[in-house]
């Protein structure tokens, strides 16, 4: 009972304090474990690492090329929108980050990252990897983030279904046995149906509400369920399986518009 | 110069601290699988079972406002939970036979199971119902208890053999209260 009487002020300052004493210990858990990475990446043979070679040149040829396209893209859209006069979209500063601990559980999903304040990640920041978006910041303490997994339920964020750009709802629905992570679109119009299985309909960031910038894959819906109302259909939303096995993620940090 | 014998609490929750670290490391490399192992209900029968009242409850403070630092539940959750859990197996303690192990387990499988219940009324609660599906729950739940009953003896006797190490004789010291 004492401990609830005590000021929320002391409690946050224990909390830091905890999380701080014990951050270096999970922080040096995570480098042993490059290091075992490493060392094993070391007793590859000659021939192995000359493959891995042959095919990281060709994938960076291909990277090349499509860095050169998303150039051109890009000069093209600043052109159109000076022509147009609209106002220019906020523009990303991309912060790679390890994965020191995963907390995937039947309760909530959250990974602990290693860059915090000493990397200037701000809490709420949108997080992503190769396969979409991962959720968002929730906490950042000295030298490491806690990001909470777009699995979460509080965790809403505005959506669309690639190619169609009617607005949609998306939040969290926890994680389904042996690691599925699954979310519920909200407000889905009527007229969208799933016909073909093999083809469901991919829901993306719809760029509103400023957070997520648009086209970043979220899922898949795989059923229509009647929404309360009747007039929308409630959609579950299959999620990345990787999710759940991440190593590496990307913390997008927005950078300010020059005056 | 400290007295290892008047500040066990200290070794134990150091002992504690290091079950968790590896257990953290192991849900890691599980994640992928969806299985994460919950086994705080054996770190409060250690500290119950073994210790006095006064050097139990000082034992789990830290291990568990560690814990309450990473979870997303309000801070004191954990400390709360166990602390409860621990008061109340340490009043129950005197119908238990502490010296046969199959007791010992019993009593840690039950605080596993109730600590693990705290959590998820915890979540329910401060998270939301909605995302809380029961499949997860139970597989975690029956791993958890499944690692416990396999170590809970190796636990009971490291945590003891690390006391001996600095003269502190468990077994002793029972037999001579009695």
């Amino acid at each position: 009972m004492a401990w609830l009487t005590l000021p929320v002020v002391f409690k946050a300052f224990a909390k830091t304090s905890f999380y701080e004493f014990q951050a270096p210990i999970s922080l040096t858990s995570s480098y042993v474990r490059d290091l075992q990475d490493f060392w094993a990446a070391r007793t590859k043979s000659k021939n192995e690492l000359y493959e891995a070679g042959q095919g990281l040149a060709r994938l960076n040829a291909a990277y090349e090329l499509t860095a050169l396209e998303n150039n051109t893209l890009k000069n093209e859209i600043a052109r159109l929108e000076n022509l147009l006069q609209l106002p220019s979209r906020p523009d990303y500063q991309y912060e790679i980050a390890r994965v020191v601990e995963r907390d995937f559980n039947a309760w909530w999903q959250r990974i602990v990252i290693r860059k915090g304040r000493d990397y200037g990640i701000p809490v709420g920041a949108p997080v992503v990897f190769v396969g979409g978006v991962v959720g968002r910041v929730s906490e950042v303490h000295a030298y490491t983030s806690v990001v909470d997994i777009i699995s979460n339920n509080h965790l809403r964020l505005a959506v669309v279904i690639e190619g169609d750009n009617r607005p949609m709802s998306y939040r969290g629905g926890g994680a389904e046995s042996f690691a599925k992570p699954v979310g519920i679109a909200e407000f889905i119009p009527v007229d969208i149906q799933i016909a073909d299985r093999d083809n469901l309909p991919v829901l993306v960031t719809s760029g509103m509400g400023g957070v997520y910038p648009a086209g970043i894959r979220v899922g898949e819906i795989r059923r229509l369920n009647n929404g309360a109302g009747g007039m929308f259909f409630e959609g579950e939303v299959q999620l990345d399986e990787r999710l759940a096995s991440l190593t590496e993620v990307a913390v997008m940090i927005q950078i300010p518009p020059e005056q | 110069m400290i007295s290892f014998s008047n500040n066990r609490w200290v070794l134990v929750s150091i002992g504690h601290y290091v079950t968790l670290f590896f257990l953290t490391q192991l849900n890691h490399y599980l994640s992928p699988y969806g299985i994460q192992l919950f086994v705080l209900g054996m770190l409060i029968s250690f500290s119950a079972l073994e210790l006095n009242y006064k050097q139990g409850l000082l034992s789990l403070i830290p291990v568990s406002l560690v814990i309450d630092s990473k979870l997303p539940l309000p801070f004191g959750f954990t400390l709360i939970a166990s602390l409860t859990l621990f008061t109340v197996a340490h009043l129950l303690r005197s119908r238990v036979r502490r010296e046969i192990t199959a007791s010992a387990l019993v009593t840690s499988v039950l605080l596993n199971l109730a600590s693990y219940g705290a959590y998820t009324f915890g979540a329910m609660r401060y998270l939301s119902l909605e995302a809380i599906h029961f499949g997860p729950l139970a597989l975690n739940l029956l791993a958890s208890t499944l690692v416990v009953l396999v170590i809970n003896r190796t636990f009971f006797d490291t945590q003891v053999g690390v006391l001996s190490i600095f003269g502190i004789n468990l077994a002793e010291e029972q037999r001579e209260a009695r």
